[in-house]
This record gives structure tokens, C-alpha cells and sequence, in this order.
């Protein structure tokens, strides 16, 4: 069954135009791919349109993937780009989606249920100031951070997606953290 | 802070994987009894968890909730292709093996091939009974063949039409007797025909005649060796005789 069968073999049936096997590389990863996009862009229907445009750009291109690299390497690059695309298209429309406060009703934010209105309110803001403060990030440190928080990966499957030393992922990551704490402490100090 | 503390310390590397559960029992241990000596480790330990949770937070309460999306495989959707996409599709089709475009072709080929067969005949059957209704026709072939001039026929179909003339007069001899054509008939089926033609000679000259005819036209259809001429060259004197 294709579920046995590894992501790099699925590549190879899908390399001769086996739509099944691409399937199923989708099914793997739309989740992983998702939660990428969405931590890079900070916007749903941002992240829902760079997810598909990553899985049409690898179906046209998988007759060029030469298997040196690991599928999710290739995927996560191929994703990366997508979301700067986006980005930069939406810079070139002078659209500040992640820091556009009007655009809180496209965002899906479920409060605690202990919170009050006030608290919640609270709470939306300081979510907008996460984000703008992540989106502020250099696209390495960004992609680092994104990978360990929004999927969830180890350092180890970062390491092998990112093909970097172990040591460089953590390395990142710290980085990435002690910046975002500036950037946070600096908005907070603003706001007081 | 100050990041000449941190780098003395040594613990950056251990601090990260402590926060996000990264660790072995022995190196949390360590890293633990570290913090409980080190302030300036513990304030950064305090202020990178913070950072890391805010992010945690923003993901728990905005992604966790949503849905993935179903993202359509390109194969099912209508990706804009570009202008070969038609050579991406062939390409796709003979990917899946040879077999059905193999059959595919077989198919056309034989269906070719019947319809050829089909046409041809249809063709044969027409010239037949063209040959019926105007023998004319057969007279204006067999003026080409006595002229001896040595020309070749332009095509095999008037070979074939000598060819199937032949075959239709030995036919009809077999079936009924050989039959006078009567004046009136002749000249209104034959109009064509007139004083060019030469005097009628006996049955066994004029079969002589035609033989010798015969061997002398350039032969463009080796099929049309067996065929006797001299039968028809009989009909069309007899028709020229009944004229007079």
C-alpha cells in the first residue's frame, strides 16, 4: 500500500505520473506545509494559498527532483519560497496584512472560555504583536522558529529538513528567541 | 545581559533543548543544578521561555483550530498550463505504459485497414457497374489496345476495368448464349462508335487478333496475363455488324 511506502519512493511513482503516490505525498505533509506557510505569512488564507501553490510546484517539478535531497527538504524549500513570494507580492500591492489591524475578522481566534471581553481583547492584540514581531525575523531564524513551534519537528528532523549541523539548528533557534524577546519587550515598552 | 556571560557559561547550546524538551534525564539534571547557581542564566532562561510561550500561544489559539485545508492534487485540478501542456498529457498517457496507447493504435490501425479494404472494393464494385451501363467505356480501352501505339496505360484501372469486363463477359457467356445486339440498342449504348473501327473478321481470326494484341501492349498488371480479350473484341464487331 502506498502509506508503506516511504516519501522518496512515493517520488518515484509520482515521477511517472502516478497521481495516487502524489496523493499521498500530499496527505503526509498538507498538515506540516500548512502550519509553515501560516507561521511564515500570519494569515490563514495566506498560508491556505502558498500551501497550494507549494504542492502545484512540486507536482510540476517532480520530474526534477533528483532524490539527493530528502522530501521534506525539497517540500519545506519549495514552501519558503512560496510564502516570500506571497510576501513580496503583497508588499508590491502595499498590503500589510500581518500588522493590519482591520483584518482581525479573516484571523480565527478562539478565546478561553475563563477570559473576559476585556482580557480578550487584550489577548488579540498582544496574538498581533507575536506576529508582526515573527514576521519581523530574518527568513532563516523565522523558518527555524516557525518549524520547531508550528510543526512541531525535533531538532534532529529540522536538522535533516534544513540539512544543518544539530548545533546550528539550536544555535538558530536561541538566536531567533533572544531576538523575538527584544522585538516583544520593545513593542510592550511602546504600548506602556 | 551581557552575551560575554553566556558564551563563559558555556549553556546556550543546553538551553534551548531544556525549554523545548529536548534532553537526556543526565543533561536536564545538569542544566537544572546550573540554573539553581547561575543567575544570569536563569534571567535568560526566564526571558527566552517567555519569547518561546508567546509564540506557543499565538499558535495554540490561532492555528490549532483551524482546518486543512484540501488541497487538490494538480492531476485532478486544471493547473493553467503552459502551451505544451498537450506534450505533458501525451507524455503522461505513454508514462503509464505502453500497453493501452499500444492497444489504442492496434485498434486504429485495423480499423484502418478494414476501412481501406472496404473503400477499395466499393471502388471495384462501382467500376463494374459502370462497365454495365456503358460500354462505351470498355470500347474507348479496347481502341487504346488495338492502336498499338504503344502507350502505357496512365493506371491499373484501366487494366482493371478490361480486367473486370472480361471476367463480367465470360460470366454472362457461361450463363446464357452469346446474343446479338440488336441494331437500335447498340447505337443508343454506343454511340461512340463509328467508321474508325475496321472490317469484322471470323471469331477464331479476331481471337488470333486479340492474342497477338495482347502480347504486344506493355503489360502494367501481371494479373491481367490470363485474361482473354478476344471475347469482347468478338461482342464489339458483332455490335459494329448489326450497326451496318
Amino acid at each position: 500500500m502506498l502509506n508503506d511506502l516511504t516519501d522518496e519512493r512515493l517520488v518515484e511513482l509520482a515521477v511517472s505520473r502516478n497521481s495516487d503516490a502524489f496523493g499521498e505525498i500530499v496527505k503526509r505533509w498538507e498538515r506540516k506545509i500548512f502550519a509553515l506557510c501560516f507561521g511564515m505569512l500570519g494569515r490563514e488564507d495566506d498560508a491556505r494559498d502558498a500551501a497550494q501553490e507549494t504542492f502545484i510546484a512540486a507536482y510540476r517539478n517532480i520530474a526534477n527532483f533528483r532524490g539527493e535531497a530528502k522530501v521534506s527538504s525539497w517540500l519545506h524549500r519549495i514552501a519558503v519560497n512560496q510564502c516570500l513570494t506571497t510576501k513580496r507580492r503583497a508588499r508590491t500591492r502595499s498590503e500589510e496584512f500581518l500588522d493590519d489591524e482591520s483584518g482581525e475578522g479573516d484571523r480565527v481566534f478562539v478565546a478561553p472560555e475563563h477570559r473576559s471581553p476585556a482580557n480578550t481583547t487584550e489577548a488579540t492584540e498582544r496574538l498581533t504583536i507575536v506576529r508582526q514581531a515573527v514576521s519581523s525575523l530574518p527568513v532563516d531564524l523565522r523558518q527555524v522558529i516557525v518549524m520547531k513551534e508550528f510543526e512541531e519537528m525535533t531538532f534532529q528532523e529540522i536538522s535533516d529538513t534544513l540539512e544543518l549541523p544539530l548545533s546550528t539548528v539550536k544555535s538558530r533557534l536561541y538566536t531567533a528567541l533572544r531576538q523575538l524577546r527584544m522585538k516583544l519587550e520593545q513593542v510592550s515598552l511602546e504600548i506602556s | 545581559m551581557n552575551d560575554v556571560s553566556f558564551s563563559e557559561c558555556k549553556i546556550t547550546s543546553d538551553m534551548v533543548p531544556y525549554i523545548y524538551g529536548e534532553m537526556s534525564g543526565r543533561e536536564r539534571s545538569a542544566f537544572e543544578s546550573h540554573l539553581v547557581a547561575c543567575t544570569l542564566c536563569t534571567d535568560e532562561f526566564a526571558s527566552i521561555s517567555n519569547a518561546r510561550y508567546e509564540v506557543y500561544d499565538w499558535k495554540k489559539l490561532e492555528f490549532d483550530p483551524l482546518q486543512t485545508p484540501r488541497f487538490v492534487v494538480p492531476s485532478e485540478k486544471s493547473v493553467e498550463s503552459s502551451g505544451f501542456g498537450w506534450i505533458e498529457k501525451l507524455r503522461a498517457v505513454f508514462a503509464t505504459g505502453w500497453l493501452v496507447p499500444g492497444a489504442a493504435l492496434a485498434t486504429l490501425a485495423i480499423i484502418s485497414v478494414f476501412a481501406t479494404v472496404l473503400i477499395s472494393s466499393r471502388d471495384n464494385r462501382q467500376d463494374i457497374a459502370e462497365k454495365s451501363d456503358k460500354p462505351k467505356t470498355s470500347a474507348v480501352d479496347s481502341s487504346l489496345v488495338k492502336a498499338e501505339t504503344g502507350r502505357t496505360e496512365t493506371a491499373t484501372t484501366s487494366e482493371n476495368r478490361i480486367n473486370n469486363d472480361i471476367t463480367n463477359d465470360r460470366r454472362e457467356r457461361e450463363l446464357k448464349p452469346l446474343r446479338i445486339a440488336a441494331p437500335a440498342q447498340s447505337r443508343e449504348r454506343n454511340p461512340v462508335r463509328n467508321s474508325k473501327l475496321t472490317r469484322p473478321q471470323p471469331i477464331e481470326a479476331k481471337q488470333t487478333i486479340a492474342r497477338n494484341l495482347e502480347k504486344s501492349v506493355p503489360r502494367l498488371n501481371e494479373f491481367a496475363d490470363d485474361e482473354d480479350t478476344s471475347l469482347r473484341l468478338a461482342e464489339l464487331f458483332e455490335n459494329i455488324e448489326a450497326r451496318k
